[in-house]
């Protein structure tokens, strides 16, 4: 029981790094892979900060 | 549809492999520059990245008189888009149509230059792009990757469809929580069918062929109440359908108030001129004479429900001095044809005892307060009454059984 608690307490540790380093990596330039649109549009935390909020579109809709 | 934030928007969610391919086969072969254009060794300069940056690759270009779009190439979607182009989605043929008719032309191409140029500039921006059908909520209301791009086989129905056609069908087909008459559309609230069942894809996709005179009430690849309900199993199976099945459309009795329409268009003047926005019922429910004799479905039916849109003498004014004058303005009800998507077995007319006390208005034989149903000339002549003489098909005045009005 112990141990499984335990092994389960690492991979959320795991997890919750690979989120702080996320963050802490979001606004900085340090992409060297070969597809920079790929690497933004997948990351949720530079996203949030490239994507300012008066950059919504248009309004409600039309149609007919 | 629950706003999104701007980045959710853009956000594709990587799935677990780390592998887009695994998301979607359209990113086995194509990265994302080969549709969007955009610089991709730009990995850490957003202004560069976008540098030429094609937001909409579905949407047709014309380069020296060649039409594209990124769907089209070869091995991918060629015929479709080819197809596609002269849809009704695409082009807005029906439209056209009365925006010819109204300036008293036969078809679009004839109208005024500036009344070509405005339309082109202010009412296409409602035009369906494939993408916004089979991948992102179109721009108008508001844009957003609708399942972190994937292509879509079956479009959504919310992000797609009633993103859209919101301000009408969406409120009709869904209904409204707590709302007596809003109780939304029985083949959808009770039956789960979604616009699919009866909308398919080649009533999406084709192409129009009689371009001058096809709009949604003549666009032969529509669907029909008769195409599940057919007319001899129906005809006689209660007393209502006896009675009047041949003298009224179905949506007299089936449908529920449903939504006049207001604001969009042109610029949304209408939005803010108070005369317009005073008498401007939003939901309502009107009986008149059928404004569409020729009907596929509804052929010499007497009585259909009618709704208001909003189309003024000088709507088109502030296209220019051509636009402003609209010759055959008086010959085109403004109160149309309406197929509500606010089906009820029992409605608020039907659901009665007698059967006929919420319909029929002579004293003793129903109510006079019924006349409120029914579109009369005064109530046009007394809100709209720039708009009398082009409704004079279209009003009940002197067309009901005797002693009802
Ligand atoms: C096969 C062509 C194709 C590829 C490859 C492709 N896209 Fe798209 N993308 C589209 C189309 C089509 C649309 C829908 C917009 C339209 O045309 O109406 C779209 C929409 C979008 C939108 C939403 C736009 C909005 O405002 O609603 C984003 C963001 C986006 N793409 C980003 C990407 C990224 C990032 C990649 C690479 C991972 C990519 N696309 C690859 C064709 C493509
Ligand atoms: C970008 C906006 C937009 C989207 C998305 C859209 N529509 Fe439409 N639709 C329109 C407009 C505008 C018209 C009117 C065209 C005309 O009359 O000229 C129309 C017309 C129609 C018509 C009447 C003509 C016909 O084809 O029978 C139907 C039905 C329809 N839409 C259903 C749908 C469905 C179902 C979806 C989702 C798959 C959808 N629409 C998505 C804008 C849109
Ligand atoms: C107004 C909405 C609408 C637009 C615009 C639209 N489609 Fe579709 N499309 C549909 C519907 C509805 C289906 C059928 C979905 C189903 O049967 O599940 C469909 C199906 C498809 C399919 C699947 C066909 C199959 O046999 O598997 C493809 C591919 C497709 N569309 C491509 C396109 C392309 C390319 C464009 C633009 C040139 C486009 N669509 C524009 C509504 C639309
Ligand atoms: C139970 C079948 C059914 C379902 C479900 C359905 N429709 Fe319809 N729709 C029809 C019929 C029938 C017509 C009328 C055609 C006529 O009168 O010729 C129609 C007409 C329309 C029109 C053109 C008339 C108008 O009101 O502008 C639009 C647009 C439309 N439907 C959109 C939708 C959308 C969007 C959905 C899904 C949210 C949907 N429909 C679901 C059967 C259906
Ligand atoms: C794609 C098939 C389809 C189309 C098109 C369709 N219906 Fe239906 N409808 C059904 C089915 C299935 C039922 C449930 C079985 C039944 O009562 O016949 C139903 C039920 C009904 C009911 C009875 C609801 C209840 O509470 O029992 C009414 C009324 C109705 N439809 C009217 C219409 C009208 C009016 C139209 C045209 C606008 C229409 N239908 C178009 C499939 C359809
Ligand atoms: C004069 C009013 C009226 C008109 C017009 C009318 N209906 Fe009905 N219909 C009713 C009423 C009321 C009921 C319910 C009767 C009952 O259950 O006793 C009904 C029942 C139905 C049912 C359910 C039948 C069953 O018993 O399962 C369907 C389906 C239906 N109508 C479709 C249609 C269609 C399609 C049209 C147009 C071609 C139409 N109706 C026109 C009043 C009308």
């Amino acid at each position: 029981m112990y141990k499984k608690s335990f092994i389960l307490f690492l991979f959320l540790l795991l997890y919750g790094c690979t989120q702080l380093l996320e963050e802490e990596n979001a606004g900085k330039n340090i992409f060297v892979g070969d597809d920079g649109c790929v690497y933004c549009h997948t990351n949720k935390e530079r996203l949030k900060l490239l994507a300012p909020e008066e950059d919504t579109g248009g309004g409600g809709g039309g149609g007919g | 549809m629950p706003p999104m934030a701007p980045w959710e928007k853009v956000y594709i969610k990587l799935p677990r492999s780390g592998n887009l391919a695994d998301l979607d086969h359209h990113f086995e072969e194509l990265s994302c520059v080969d549709c969007h254009g955009g610089d991709k060794t730009q990995n850490n300069n957003k202004e560069k990245a976008h540098k030429g940056l094609i937001q909409d690759p579905s949407e047709f270009t014309t380069v020296d008189g060649k039409v594209s779009n990124s769907c089209a190439g070869e091995e991918c979607h060629t015929s479709t888009a080819e197809e596609y182009h002269n849809s009704l989605h695409q082009q807005l043929w029906g439209e056209r149509k009365y925006v010819a008719l109204r300036s008293g032309v036969s078809s679009f191409d004839q109208c005024p230059q500036s009344t070509r140029d405005g339309f082109n500039g202010e009412c296409t921006s409602c035009h369906a792009t494939c993408g916004d059908c089979h991948i992102s909520i179109p721009n108008s209301a508001g844009k957003g990757l609708v399942n972190d791009h994937r292509f879509q086989k079956t479009p959504n129905m919310e992000k797609n469809c009633t993103a859209c056609h919101g301000s009408r069908v969406a409120f009709d087909f869904y209904g409204e929580e707590g709302l007596e008459e809003r109780q939304g559309d029985v083949h959808f609230k009770t039956l789960y069918m979604d616009c699919f069942d009866c909308h398919n894809q080649s009533e999406m996709h084709t192409r129009v062929t009689d371009t001058d005179n096809t709009d949604r009430y003549t666009y032969d690849l529509r669907p029909s109440c008769f195409d599940c309900h057919p007319a001899d199993s129906i005809a006689t199976i209660n007393l209502y359908h006896t009675m009047h099945m041949d003298n009224m459309t179905c949506y007299v009795c089936h449908s529920q108030k449903y939504n006049n329409c207001s604001a969009c268009h042109v610029k949304g003047e209408w939005k803010t001129d108070p005369d317009y926005q005073e008498n401007n019922p939003h939901e309502d429910f009107k009986i008149g004479l059928n404004p569409l004799p020729a009907h596929r479905d509804f052929s010499d039916v007497k009585y259909a429900v009618v709704r208001h849109i909003p189309i003024a003498p000088d709507t088109y004014e502030n296209w220019g001095s051509a636009s402003a004058n609209l010759p055959d303005y008086n010959t085109i009800p403004t109160w149309k044809f309406a197929s509500p998507h606010s089906i009820q077995r029992w409605t608020p007319r039907t659901d009665a005892s007698p059967c006929y006390n919420n319909c029929h208005t002579k004293e003793g034989f129903g109510k006079p307060e019924n006349k409120e149903i029914f579109l009369f000339r005064a109530e046009i002549q007394e809100k709209w009454p720039d708009e009398v003489q082009a409704n004079d098909p279209v009003v009940v005045d002197g067309n009901l059984p005797d002693g009802w009005e």
